[in-house]
């Protein structure tokens, strides 16, 4: 379960298959590792994540949520505080953790068990992770409880008798050359002729300022391979792209005056 | 009126159309589309050009659905719109406002607002100065000369090279409505690519269009300061790729960059790789499967339909039930339940060759997104398994009027019961019980108000078909929902327009309206169920008024005797057409007589004349063309002696008071068009009972003087005539119908906007504009099989024509020569003379070109009287779709008609002579038996007098006399033989107040004895002594038809 890493100053929290890993450096300038401690995340209670489970499952909204933006979207469901954290005492790890200093009680231990209470709080988005839960693995639990609801006794022969078997629905709507005008047809009985696709509704434009000293985009064209010749190539498209970066700016300032719908 | 604004991105413009067809409907949505104005005082569309495009899309008429197993397919069909180019394009989306539009009656496309968001994504890309060099194609040159030569354009296109912006750009291609895929032309050019191919080119297409124009405006403003940026471009030394750079740092259009198919080709792959191409298709397709979309379909329906499921009901008021639904997308037709969905438990499915990925997440997560428009999926999504919610009719209500137009905005499919689609609602208006004409019009004492008179009506309040009561009226007016269960199901009403009928039944509950507004009323033309404002669902009507209305005014006139003072017997139909006037008369309605030719219009007409007489009635005039003014004195003349008639007309015609004189002692005057046009004041300053105009296509122009000078004319009754379809052909339509019932019709302007577009809707426009004119107009056909059986099976019609001066100037000094020269002469010396001179005069009475033996002269037309009048029948006989034939004696006539009938019609006639090999013959007569070709057959009497089988044409055209009916009639039989399944008509011209005239009327006289006087040829004429000889060939009053314009 390695990825992407949280850093807070001198610390730095990495998610490992066997647990977390919690590297403290001696500076914020220097990173390079002085001491490691991996904790290892305790079961978690089978109560909570049944009810856990239960709760998505009554409220689709919030399994969405999860779908969507992962543990943020459901952090009224989650514990306030990292709750494995809270039980450890007197320098008791949970799960056996050891710090790479060799003592058994140490302060970085410590250290470390105060920095993951702070990522929890701070970093909702990584809290199912620290809890040892993925958002597929709740999904998949809710939708299995869902199915088990109303089972379907033949799923094949359920689809079949909704999606029917006629050979001549095979070639239509396939969406190419010339079934283009079929499907055109098809979707203009069904009444869909102007209609966007679902996607449409996913699509966010955001047409907030862009810092004024952010240069432009540099552009990706082998300038040199392209146009071997000219030398000044590169030179030209910064400024026609920083030109149309301010025309750009002006159109959508004018547009941010306007009433939002 | 609201109009539709539909766009679709063409690859150079974004093309704005309506999807009408009517040529006055794009006329109407282009002024409305031109003034157009959004924020800041912009108009896109004041400069746009108007423009033709092949689209695939339904045309509200011609929508259908496809029966099962039928292939389905939108057929390509050519709208005119209006075209904006990119930066106007980029004017408008940018500053689009949808409800700024609804406001100016315009009612866009959803497609629209994808458009504006897919400018906001390039204005996106823009303020983050994410543009790329780039390309855009454009058509290989064709032609074996050019070779192998190919072409490409530099332009300015979005950089995608970040991941999120990939995304957004696939989000926004996989979302591309499908209407903007409906170019024929773009199908077309990308004929094996996929959907999503095709998506990404369009969408790919726009946004360089948008970016590259915006950017060349940068280029502008940087000027000289891109000078060093620029290559070193020397044709045939430099590579291209430098002159397309050279092209990215112009500020205007740079031409396209043009070379060798290979040359091009190379630049295009370089540019590409460089990132200045279109994104390329993910390739999702699994073991040759496709991988499917879903999109939410929500289903709004009665509680009762839902099976399984309990009514909740509410003070007994059934619910509303909205299921949630999976939709395919690529295939529209896969509709599954939200419920077996959840309950599948796989989270893959295939679907005709379609794999479906994640389907339990991916509903999940489009129920959410439309729980964010919409209170009422979100309030269905705080239980498990969400598969819909029941909502009371005022949840309903809300539902539809807000959260439907933003959900489908946003790729959310809702199906509802089709009447409460826009199409689908039915209104609240009235019933209109018409029970018959108003007392007011009799208590004035004047009978005849026309169209104009008042019908007494009752109205009764109706909604969705059902009569209401007024406690169910006061009822539904107090809802505080639109949406109410009424008698046993839900329907949607407007709680106003409710109101406005109960106001209208207090005012109105009985009343009276004009018979202009009730026939308007029953139309069928939605513009016209109006009365007072109030919409008018149906009309009923009784008596005499429903007989006109339906057309049994027609099938079954009231009975009416005809004069005794007729000089003739009326056949069957003739009398009920003689009825129908009378009635039309006894209404005060003008009347349009539009028989078939050969049918007895006259007569008809001359009744109707005459019974009037009898009852009292003042004096009529009649106008005709000139060509018939001889035939109408006749037909007065048989049929009616009793009417005094005045033929107006000549030099020597009389003008003012001694007009006005004569005029007092006559029950008719008989005139021509051209002289109501001249003598209009005249004609004006008297009182007529009736006005008749025969051939009334004459005033088909109502901007002539002639036109306008009969228009002006007043008369209590007026009948028009017309033996042409003139149903079918408006602008005459609309003419007569201003003479007989002015403002009928309405204003040509309107009428014309009406009426005269063409295409799909235009059929049914004109079936109510026949509805209309319906109980003014009787067109009875000779094939219709209740008139053939009255008709004999040959007919035969006298035309009488004029001499134009120059014929009656030839003919003059030739009869002059004759009895000069008669009195020296005797013996064989005066047969020959006799001969001759008659010979001479038949010819000149038939064209003067031939009487000079010229036959190929340039200027054929409007040098014979004759002439003109043939073209008059034939012109009748080719609207009707029929054939005839036209006998001469004469080779010469023979070839100047085929040369002026040519001229004429656009196809020369087939013409049989002595001359014409049989081979030939066979061929000719073989394919105007079997329609090829024109539908008229000239022939010389004696090439066509026997063994031919012409049984194709049901007319026969004597143009000139061979004084021997035994020789016409064989000619005759040509036509009237077995095979002929048509009733025949023979038509004789004859040049009135000549020899013609006189000869016709001494076969007429002998007729019993005709075999033995006249069977010998024309030799009995050489026997006639001087003075009758002077009598027969004399010119006599009337004869020269162009003297009106002295």
């Amino acid at each position: 379960m390695s990825g992407a890493n949280a850093t807070h100053s001198n610390l730095q929290m990495e998610f490992l298959p066997e647990g977390i890993r919690i590297d403290i450096s001696a500076s914020d300038n220097n990173k390079e590792s002085k001491y490691s401690i991996i904790l290892a995340i305790p079961p978690l209670d089978t109560e909570f994540e049944a009810s856990l489970v239960q709760r998505l499952q009554d409220q689709p909204l919030k399994l969405a949520a999860l779908l969507e933006v992962g543990s943020s979207g459901i952090v009224d469901f989650l514990p306030r505080r990292l709750p494995w954290g809270l039980i450890t005492t007197g320098g008791e790890m949970p799960g056996g953790g050891v710090c790479s200093c060799g003592e058994l009680s140490c302060n970085h231990k410590i250290e470390a068990l105060k920095y993951a209470d702070n990522m929890w709080e701070k970093q909702p988005d990584l809290r199912l992770r620290m809890l040892g839960l993925t958002r597929e693995g709740l999904l998949a639990a809710v939708l299995d409880n869902w199915a088990a609801i109303e089972p379907l006794e033949n799923a094949e022969e359920a689809l079949l008798r909704y999606v029917g078997n006629h050979p001549e629905e095979q070639s239509r709507a396939q969406g190419s050359g010339p079934n283009i005008a079929e499907w055109l047809a098809e979707v203009a009985e069904m009444g869909r002729l102007h209609q966007p696709g679902p996607q449409f509704h996913d699509v966010q434009i955001h047409l907030d300022p862009v810092d004024e000293s952010q240069a432009p985009v540099a552009s990706p064209v082998p300038w040199k391979q392209l146009l071997p010749h000219v030398f000044s190539a590169s030179k030209g498209y910064s400024l026609i792209s920083s030109g149309v970066m301010q025309r750009a700016e002006k159109l959508a300032a004018s547009l941010r005056k306007l009433p939002q719908e | 009126m609201n109009q539709r604004l539909y766009g679709i991105w063409l690859g150079d413009v974004l093309f704005c159309f309506s999807g009408e067809i009517s040529e006055s409907k794009v006329d109407t949505w282009t002024a409305s589309i031109r003034a157009i104005e959004l924020t800041e005082g912009i108009r896109p569309f004041q400069q746009a050009a108007l423009r033709l495009a092949e689209v695939r899309c339904p045309v509200s008429s011609a929508r259908r659905a496809a029966r099962s197993g039928e292939r389905k397919g939108l057929i390509g069909r050519t709208l005119e719109g209006l075209a904006l180019p990119a930066p106007e394009a980029w004017s408008l989306l940018l500053h689009w406002d949808e409800s700024l539009l609804v406001k100016q009656g315009i009612i866009p496309g959803v497609e629209m607002n994808y458009w504006s968001v897919v400018s906001q994504f390039a204005l996106e890309l823009m303020l983050q100065g994410k543009i790329t060099p780039g390309m855009r194609p454009v058509a290989r040159i064709g032609g074996r000369r050019r070779g192998a030569q190919s072409s490409l354009r530099a332009a300015w296109g979005p950089l995608l090279s970040n991941e999120e912006d990939d995304e957004k750009f696939r989000q926004l291609a996989g979302a591309m409505p499908p209407i903007c895929l409906s170019a024929v032309q773009l199908v077309a050019a990308q004929e094996e690519s996929s959907l999503e191919q095709m998506q990404i080119s369009i969408l790919y297409s726009f946004l360089t269009a948008i970016i590259d124009n915006e950017t060349r405006k940068s280029v502008g403003d940087l000027g000289r300061k891109l000078n060093p940026s620029k290559a070193d471009y020397r044709r045939g030394y430099s590579p291209l790729h430098e002159l397309w750079w050279n092209s990215l740092l112009s500020s205007g259009q740079p031409p396209d960059i043009q070379g060798s198919l290979v040359e091009i080709s190379q630049l295009a792959e370089d540019i590409s790789a460089a990132g200045g191409d279109q994104p390329q298709v993910t390739d999702d397709e699994q073991d040759g499967r496709g991988v499917g979309t879903f999109r939410l379909c929500l289903r709004l329906e009665p509680a009762e339909n839902i099976d399984g499921h309990l009514l909740n009901r509410q003070e007994g008021v059934p619910e509303w039930v909205l299921t949630f639904w999976a939709e395919g997308v690529e295939d529209p037709a896969l509709l599954l339940p939200a419920g077996f969905i959840w309950s599948y438990p796989e989270r893959e499915m295939e679907v005709r060759e379609r794999i479906y990925k994640d389907i339990q997440e991916n509903l999940l997560l489009r129920l959410k997104k439309a729980s964010e428009l919409s209170a009422e999926v979100s309030i269905a999504m705080e239980s498990q398994r969400p598969e819909g919610a029941t909502l009371g009719p005022e949840e309903v209500y809300t539902f539809l009027s807000r959260s439907v137009p933003l959900l489908r905005k946003n790729g959310v499919a809702v199906q509802m019961p089709s009447r409460w689609t826009k199409e689908g609602r039915r209104q609240a208006g009235v019933k209109i019980k018409a029970d018959g004409w108003d007392s007011e019009n009799e208590d004035a004492g004047l009978p005849k108000f026309g169209v104009d008179q008042l019908v007494s009506f009752q109205a009764e309040a109706v909604i969705n078909g059902h009569e209401l009561t007024q406690e169910e009226l006061v009822l539904l007016s107090n809802s505080k929902s639109p949406l109410v269960f009424f008698r046993g199901e839900w329907i949607e009403i407007d709680v106003k327009e409710i109101k406005q009928v109960l106001k209208f039944m207090k005012r109105h509950e009985q009343g009276t309206m004009t018979f202009r507004e009730l026939m308007y009323l029953t139309s069928d033309n939605e513009d016209d169920n109006r009365l007072d404002g109030m919409y008018v669902e149906r009309v009923e009507s009784t008596g005499l008024l429903s007989m006109l209305m339906d057309g049994e005014a027609i099938r079954r006139p009231e009975y009416k005797q005809v004069p005794a003072s007729l000089q003739g017997t009326l056949r069957p139909y003739q009398e009920r057409g003689y009825q129908w006037l009378s009635t039309m008369r006894k209404l005060g309605f003008g009347a349009l007589l539009a028989d078939d030719m050969g049918l007895g219009k006259t007569v008809q007409v001359i009744t109707v004349l005459l019974d009037g007489l009898a009852e009292g009635a003042g004096k009529s005039l009649i106008i005709c063309p000139t060509s018939l003014l001889g035939n109408w004195e006749r037909e007065l003349t048989r049929f009616a002696p009793e009417l005094r008639l005045y033929v107006h007309h000549g030099s020597d015609r009389l003008h003012g008071d001694r007009f006005l004189e004569a005029c007092e002692n006559r029950d008719v005057v008989l005139t021509t068009y051209q002289l109501a046009g001249r003598d209009a004041k005249e004609l004006r300053d008297v009182k007529w009972d009736t006005i008749v105009l025969d051939e009334a296509q004459y005033i088909k122009n109502f901007g002539t003087k002639q036109a306008q000078s009969v228009m002006k004319l007043a008369a209590p009754h007026r009948i028009a005539m017309t033996g042409t379809p003139v149903e079918n052909r408006l602008s005459e339509l609309w003419s007569i119908f201003q003479f007989l019932n002015p403002g009928y019709l309405g204003s040509h302007a309107s009428f014309r906007s009406r009426y005269t577009g063409t295409g799909g809707n235009q059929s049914a426009e004109l079936g109510k504009l026949r509805k209309l004119v319906a109980p003014f107009l009787l067109r009875r056909l000779k094939s219709d099989p209740d008139i053939r059986k009255d008709l004999p099976e040959k007919i035969e019609l006298k035309s009488y024509c004029t001499l134009t001066p120059e014929q009656a100037r030839m003919y003059q000094t030739v009869t002059e020569e004759l009895m000069s020269q008669i009195g020296t002469r005797d013996g064989i010396a005066r047969k020959g003379l006799v001969l001759t001179s008659l010979t001479r005069l038949k010819q000149i009475c038939d064209h003067p070109l031939l009487a000079v033996g010229r036959t190929n002269a340039g200027d054929i037309a409007d040098r014979s009287g004759k002439m003109e009048r043939l073209t008059e029948l034939l012109d009748l006989i080719m609207d009707n779709g029929e054939a005839s034939l036209i006998f001469t004696q004469y080779v010469h006539m023979g070839e100047l008609l085929k040369e002026r009938l040519a001229q004429r019609y656009g196809v020369a006639p087939f013409f049989l002579h002595g001359g014409v090999l049989k081979s030939e013959r066979d061929q000719m007569v073989q394919a105007f038996q079997e329609g090829i070709g024109s539908p008229l057959f000239v022939l010389s009497l004696k090439a066509g007098g026997v063994g031919l089988n012409l049984t194709r044409a049901n007319h026969v055209v004597h143009y000139d006399r061979w004084w021997n009916p035994a020789v016409e009639n064989q000619a005759t039989d040509r036509v009237f033989r077995i095979g002929q399944n048509k009733n025949v008509e023979v038509h004789k011209l004859i040049c009135q107040g000549t020899l013609e005239e006189r000869i016709d009327e001494l076969i007429e006289r002998k007729k019993s004895l005709s075999e033995q006087v006249v069977g010998s040829g024309e030799q009995w004429l050489t026997e006639m002594s001087n003075e009758e000889l002077r009598n027969l060939v004399a010119l006599q009053a009337g004869s020269i038809g162009e003297e009106d314009g002295r």
